[in-house]
This record gives structure tokens, C-alpha cells and sequence, in this order.
């Protein structure tokens, strides 16, 4: 009995050190992230909307790093999960009113 | 009285009850600071084309400041694992690194406001512009000094090109019709900036006081109650990862676009 714990002792460590291995990483990946958005905001695309759109894809690209493998979100219970869908949820609905606020059939130009 | 579930998993959520508290708590961050992203974006595609500021922040020192949140999240892990394999000292170590990462963080920030609310925007008798930074020593009643440029117009404020020369200015104070800073109230861009940054640096202040008072006050429950107290760590964590998260986002946004 005694041995059999002290081996799922010896795994829950090799286990976290894999862990400790696999956030090192993934901080790499997300200093790379930073340098990639400096070097894509300040190439010329011809249009600003491209630039936007790369910046945004690389820092949503670096908040999944984040919440997915800092915050475990990967390997969490389904109450978590409902939480955060409830969130992301109303941050989608609250991002797609404003930009439908914005669109040109909602907009009257009075000048 | 007893708190329940601080260490053992509820049954029917399989969770102690500290973590579903931080990710409710988290899920509302998202809505403050969604309402904010959310008036950034409402008021820059409703601003007249040539009249949103652009590179008015200094992305190199944005730049290292997310490098510096990066650098704190990997230690606050790191310091969680540690707990979790039992070896206090290596926790003690990363843990510091984490505030310390905290204090750089804020020192940048506390310059960048400085810089701010030092640089000024006077507009004189003639119709011009003088913008730059106020240099006090030598500002008298008579004569503001600043270190800075003529424009003729707002506009040419709006997207200054990089290198521009900043020689010393000296402006009879009887030419100044009006002199303001860069501060929250100059305009939308800096109203949103101080908004969203202060909010930020709130944040960073009260993740580095629970995350001190865990390392030095209150950590003789490491002896009592190890798992509680890792468990605390552990919420303190998620709660600092989501202000680094959070300033992945403002980064590219005030800094970069």
C-alpha cells in the first residue's frame, strides 16, 4: 500500500514537472507572440485593416496560450467551462452590437 | 465557523469552492473590461478620418512591459507547481520574481503617466500649435519652456513621424491662449487610455497585495493547512494570469493600432 503511494507521489510529481517543462514553453511561444504583433503592426499591408486583423489574431492566439495552459483551462471541470462560455457569451454579443452599431445602415452622416 | 469545501471537491461540482468563485469573478472582469474594449472600438471607427492619435505611446516600453506580465505568469505557475511538489524555498523564489516583475510593471507605468501629464499641447495667439514636454526648472511667470515642435494644425499632432528633433522652446506666456496636458481629459484617445491602462494598474495593485500577503503575513498556513494554502495560491494565480490576459489585449490596441 505504502509503496503504491509513494509511486502515484512519484507520478504526481514527474506529472507537474511536465507541466513546469510545457509552461517554459508556452512562455516562449508567447514572448514570440509579442514580437511577431510589434513586427506586423508596423508592416505596411497596403491597408490598416490587415495590420488590425493580424494583431488580433496573434493576441487571441496568445489569451488561449494563457487561459488554456496557465489558468489549466484544458483539463478543467464542465462547471468551469460553463462559466466561461457564459462569459465569452456575452463578450461576443457585446462585441457584435457594437460593431453593428457601427455598420454603414446604422450610421447617418449629418455633415 | 467552518468554511466549506476550501480543500476537499464538492460532489456535484467536483471543484472547491474558492476556484468556481475566482471564475465567476473572472467571467464579470470580462464584462468590465469587454465595456470598455467595446467604447474603444464605438469611439476610434466614429472618429473622423485624420483625428484618432496613433503612435502617441511608446510601444517599446508597452513592448516590455508584456514581456515583464509574461515573465510574472510563468513564476506564479511555477511558484503553484512548486507548492504542489512541496518545496517552499523554490515557491519563496518565484514567487518574488512575480512581485518583483509586479513593481517593474508599475515603475514603467508610473513613468508613462509622468510623461504624459508632463507633456503639454499650447495653443498660441498666432493660430499655432506648440507641442512638447514641460521643462519646469526653467518655466518662469513670464516664459513657458518646453521641449517640442510648432505645428499649424491639430492634425499634424495626430500621427507624428518618428526621429522628429525636439529642440528647446521658450513661449512668452502672454502668446498662450491656451495650454493643456496630455492627460485623461485632453481627448477620447487619452480619456480611454488612463481608463483602461488605470484600471489595469488597479488590477496589478491588488493581484501584488494578495499575492504579498500569501508570501509574507499569511504564510504560516503552509504549515497548518498546506493543501488550503496552495489552493489559495492557486486563486491568486488565476487571477493574476487573467491581468496578464487582459493587457495581451490592451497592448495592441493603445500601443501598436
Amino acid at each position: 500500500m505504502s509503496n503504491t503511494q509513494n509511486q502515484t507521489k512519484e507520478q504526481k510529481v514527474a506529472e507537474i514537472q511536465r507541466h513546469v517543462r510545457q509552461h517554459k514553453i508556452i512562455a516562449l511561444g508567447l514572448v514570440a507572440g509579442t514580437v511577431l504583433t510589434i513586427w506586423a503592426s508596423k508592416m505596411e499591408f497596403g491597408n490598416h485593416s490587415i495590420n488590425i486583423a493580424i494583431a488580433m489574431v496573434i493576441a487571441c492566439t496568445q489569451a488561449f496560450l494563457i487561459v488554456g495552459f496557465f489558468m489549466n483551462l484544458i483539463s478543467e471541470k464542465k462547471m468551469i467551462y460553463s462559466v466561461v462560455v457564459f462569459a465569452a457569451v456575452f463578450f461576443v454579443v457585446q462585441m457584435g452590437i457594437t460593431l453593428w452599431a457601427r455598420s454603414p445602415d446604422n450610421v447617418v452622416q449629418m455633415r | 465557523m467552518e468554511i466549506p469545501y476550501t480543500v476537499e471537491r464538492r460532489p456535484d461540482t467536483g471543484l472547491y469552492n474558492a476556484k468556481i468563485g475566482i471564475w465567476l469573478f473572472l467571467a464579470s472582469e470580462v464584462m468590465l473590461f469587454g465595456a470598455l474594449f467595446s467604447s474603444y472600438i464605438l469611439l476610434r471607427v466614429g472618429a473622423d478620418p485624420g483625428t484618432w492619435p496613433r503612435h502617441w505611446l511608446d510601444w517599446h516600453l508597452g513592448g516590455f512591459n508584456t514581456i515583464v506580465l509574461i515573465i510574472s505568469s510563468v513564476t506564479n505557475v511555477l511558484a503553484w507547481a512548486s507548492l504542489k511538489m512541496n518545496q517552499w524555498e523554490k515557491y519563496r523564489m518565484y514567487q518574488g520574481i512575480t512581485m518583483l516583475c509586479a513593481l517593474v510593471f508599475l515603475g514603467v507605468k508610473s513613468y508613462e503617466y509622468y510623461d504624459k501629464f508632463h507633456h503639454y499641447e499650447i495653443t498660441l495667439t498666432d493660430g499655432r500649435i506648440a507641442d512638447g514636454h514641460l521643462q519646469k526648472p526653467e518655466t518662469t511667470t513670464n516664459t513657458v519652456v518646453i521641449e517640442g515642435r510648432f505645428v499649424e494644425s491639430h492634425a499634424e499632432l495626430m500621427d507624428p513621424p518618428p526621429g522628429l528633433a525636439h529642440p528647446r522652446i521658450e513661449i512668452p506666456r502672454s502668446q498662450i491662449v491656451e495650454m493643456r496636458n496630455y492627460g485623461p481629459s485632453h481627448n477620447n484617445f487619452t480619456g480611454l487610455y488612463f481608463t483602461m491602462t488605470g484600471l489595469h494598474v488597479l488590477h496589478i495593485i491588488g493581484g501584488l497585495l494578495v499575492i504579498f500577503m500569501l508570501w509574507g503575513p499569511l504564510n504560516g498556513m503552509w504549515k497548518t493547512d498546506p493543501e488550503r494554502y496552495t489552493n489559495r495560491v492557486e486563486v491568486a494565480g488565476l487571477f493574476w494570469c487573467f491581468v496578464d490576459l487582459v493587457w495581451i489585449f490592451i497592448f495592441p490596441t493603445l500601443y501598436l493600432l
